[in-house]
């Protein structure tokens, strides 16, 4: 048998060192790939509960920063693979750490291939490195085996995921209690609030479009819609055509109040105050000259929904059911309309509206005073808009900012009316 | 060199040093890793610089080192009057037989094989420098003509760090030269007892020579040279000029926290000086390569005296030496 050269050695060597190389980094991709795992069914199932549970505003949010913490921790899995990924160059030096080898293998390594096998020491050391051979075999060295840390890990997150998915029909939120054709005089709020929202809707679309320029939906990026038709997506498949109540009742959790039977909602006039200033305002300054409001505007709202007002007439009633609403409503038509509203155009006076001890008056409307006014229109024609020296930046306030509002006492209230509604058949004042 | 005979003569060189090692031990009490440093730079053909309060041993153990070795030995204490040419030697008339005269060079203490340079910081920079064409080149040039220093050649040089009044400060140039800088410090109370009963005993104890008289400058050369073959893996030699380079604050490498307290950092002979000096120690841990552990025994030995620290540094308190640990501590963690 013929005696073992050191090429023969170094032969082995190197054969080992790939084995040993190819078997640690199985090992670590395996690792990753299970963390992997674990981050991506983490992050999924934390979005699964958030598309279930909150609201749009919310999720939307959720689900970026979910997005964000998922590809940062995928990132940092990427990197700590990269870390401990053994090339060849690095392999002997990590075997000669792990195994205590003292940096024989490495430099027995580096200078056979640099071609120092004449080195005086050299064959001394690839001898001692032959005798050591053993104690670094690879299945001595990385035994068979999962990385059982990073598979348990990856089994819980997919165990949970699984589980949300499971328990999905159990997460849906409670729907909101009351609906347009479901309002009793028990819940005069919340039947108010949907009734609003549904006539704001309906006379939105009907009155305001040719006014109103194109708002959200069109300005939205596709990436800010993602949100959206994620949580659509996730609630469809988890609760197919029962979803809408669940959504509904998401919506008013939303915009200020729990659902259920616990949750407190807020006053139906902030609720609708909120949201409608900005339209108003768009509406006011986007009115082109001459325009009218649509007649009728007020009755916009639907019809057969139960007005809350007691004291007042039921054309009343409708026309603040509409200002509630906030598309049709009195003051867009105060502001814009020039003569020939309706006189009663806020209202009259009533004691359930002083009871609620407030009347804001919209600033946003262009006010002419009975007297001192610089020019009075021609009848029938619809003022001309106010001056607007900086188009751009009031754009920008419009959409920011709700029009801001005068609080006037209810005590003036009257007063307030007779001065501000146009009359049908005379100049207005 | 087959593999059985380059394991005896490692063997052998772990022998000798370890013979030395005890024979200067019978007469020095305590600086174990002082008298092994001093000990690793002589094999590694390098000189030291020793730096100690007077009175703690320095001359005891190069006076030791020579004997146990068996080569000869001249110290040289420096004053503010030596000349060059009482240390290198000069030229005097001669007159012959026949009654011609010549000059003849008479060799300074320069020309032995251990020298002593007590207190170097008290001589002119003339006449330090006199000595680093010796210290280089191992060799000395009177009037033009130079004369070869006999192998081995090793000068132990000391510095007095107290009563600096009258001293000149070694130029970096010649500090560079040193292969190593060994503190000494005071011993310690058990220490102190042995020097004290040792010391004062009827019978002095006395260092037995290790090598023949005859043959010992050839074993020392062949035992240096035995050192230089010790193997390099093109990594130890990456990270060795990354740690010198690491100490030079004109590469950014050094932390920007070092970087104010250090002006120069260290010469390439600082590489050399780690290297040669690991391969001591990988000869007395029995390997024929050396190892990052190596490298570090010796880095602060090496590496010291070559930093020169900053203004910052001094009222910072902060020596080189916490520098090169720094240093190394930051080395080990990329290697991590």
């Amino acid at each position: 048998m013929p005696e073992p050269t050191p090429a023969n050695t170094l032969d082995r060597m190197r054969r080992q060192v790939r084995a040993v190389r190819w078997r640690r980094n199985l090992h670590e991709l395996q690792r990753a790939l299970y963390h992997l795992i674990a981050t991506l069914a983490g992050g999924a199932a934390t979005l699964v509960v958030l598309a279930l549970r909150t609201a749009p505003g919310p999720f939307a949010a959720a689900t970026w920063a979910v997005a964000a913490a998922t590809l940062l921790l995928a990132g940092w899995l990427a990197r700590a693979l990269v870390r401990r990924w053994l090339s060849p160059a690095r392999a002997p030096l990590w075997i000669d750490r792990r195994t205590g080898l003292e940096g024989r293998l490495a430099t027995a390594l580096e200078l056979g291939h640099q071609g120092a096998v004449r080195a005086p020491f050299f064959p001394l050391l690839v001898e001692d490195n032959a005798r050591r051979l053993p104690t670094w075999r690879p299945e001595r060295l990385l035994p068979d085996g999962l990385p059982s840390g990073a598979f348990a890990g990856a089994l819980a997150a997919v165990g949970v995921f699984l589980l949300v998915l499971l328990l999905a029909p159990w997460l849906r939120p409670g729907a909101a209690p009351v609906t347009s054709s479901e309002v009793t005089g028990d819940e005069p709020v919340r039947g108010h609030i949907v009734i609003a929202r549904r006539a704001r809707r309906q006379a939105g679309e009907s009155v305001l479009a040719p006014f109103a320029e194109p708002v959200e939906d069109d300005e939205r990026s596709a990436l800010s819609r993602l949100p959206d038709a994620l949580q659509e997506r996730i609630q469809a498949r988890l609760w197919g055509e029962d979803r809408e109540p669940a959504r509904r009742a998401m919506e008013l959790a939303e915009r200020g109040g729990a659902p259920g039977p616990g949750g407190g909602s807020p006053p139906a006039d902030r609720l609708v105050d909120t949201s409608e200033a900005e339209e108003r305002w768009a509406v006011v300054r986007k009115a082109p000259r001459g325009a009218r409001p649509a007649p009728g505007a007020a009755a916009a709202a639907s019809p057969g929904e139960t007005p809350t007002d007691g004291g007042a007439t039921p054309a009343a009633a409708g026309e603040r059911g509409a200002e509630r609403g906030g598309e049709a409503g009195a003051h867009q038509a105060a502001a814009g309309a020039g003569t020939g509203s309706d006189p009663n155009l806020f209202g009259a006076a009533s004691a359930a509206r002083a009871a609620r001890e407030r009347f804001d008056l919209p600033l946003a409307a262009r006010v002419r005073a009975q007297s001192g006014a610089p020019e009075a229109p021609s009848p029938g024609e619809a003022p001309a808009p106010a001056p607007d020296s900086h188009p751009d930046l009031g754009e920008r306030q419009r959409r920011d900012a709700p029009v801001p509002r005068m609080r006037v006492p209810p005590i003036y209230e009257a007063a307030v009316r007779a001065v501000f509604a146009h009359r049908a058949s005379e100049e207005a004042p | 060199m087959t593999p059985t005979v380059a394991e005896a003569a490692i063997r052998d060189f772990q022998d000798t040093f370890a013979a030395v090692r005890r024979e200067i031990g019978k007469v020095v009490v305590g600086h174990e890793h002082a008298i092994d440093t001093i000990l690793g730079a002589f094999f590694a053909g390098g000189h030291v610089l020793i730096e100690g309060v007077p009175g703690i041993g320095k001359t005891l153990i190069v006076r030791s080192l020579a004997e146990a070795l068996n080569l000869t030995f001249n110290r040289v204490q420096f004053t503010v009057d030596l000349m060059p040419a009482d240390i290198t030697g000069t030229r005097v008339i001669d007159e012959g037989a026949g009654g011609r005269r010549e000059f003849v060079f008479v060799p300074g203490p320069v020309f032995a094989h251990v020298l002593l340079a007590d207190e170097i910081n008290r001589a002119t920079p003339k006449t330090q420098s006199a000595l680093l064409e010796a210290m280089a080149e191992q060799q000395v040039t009177v009037a033009g003509t130079s004369y070869p220093l006999a192998p081995p050649f090793f000068v132990l040089a000391t510095l007095n760090p107290i009563e600096m009044e009258g001293t000149y400060q070694l130029p970096e140039a010649q500090l560079d030269r040193f292969l190593f800088k060994v503190g000494l410090d005071y011993p310690s109370a058990a220490e102190l007892e042995r020097i004290l009963a040792e010391t004062t005993a009827a019978e002095l104890p006395t260092v037995r020579p290790v090598l023949a008289r005859e043959t010992a400058a050839e074993r020392v050369e062949a035992l240096k040279h035995l050192v230089r073959q010790v193997l390099v893996a093109p990594h130890m030699e990456r990270h060795v000029a990354s740690l010198v380079r690491t100490t030079v604050p004109a590469t950014g490498a050094l932390p920007e926290a070092m970087a104010r307290y250090v002006t120069y950092g260290s010469s390439p002979r600082g590489g050399q000086a780690l290297i040669l000096g690991a391969k001591v120690t990988a000869l007395l841990a029995g390997r024929p390569h050396i190892t990052f552990e190596d490298v570090e025994r010796v880095a602060l030995p090496a590496l010291c005296h070559r930093l020169v620290m900053s203004y910052a540094a001094e009222a910072a308190g902060v020596g080189a030496a916490q520098v090169v640990e720094g240093v190394l501590a930051s080395a080990r963690r990329a290697r991590a």
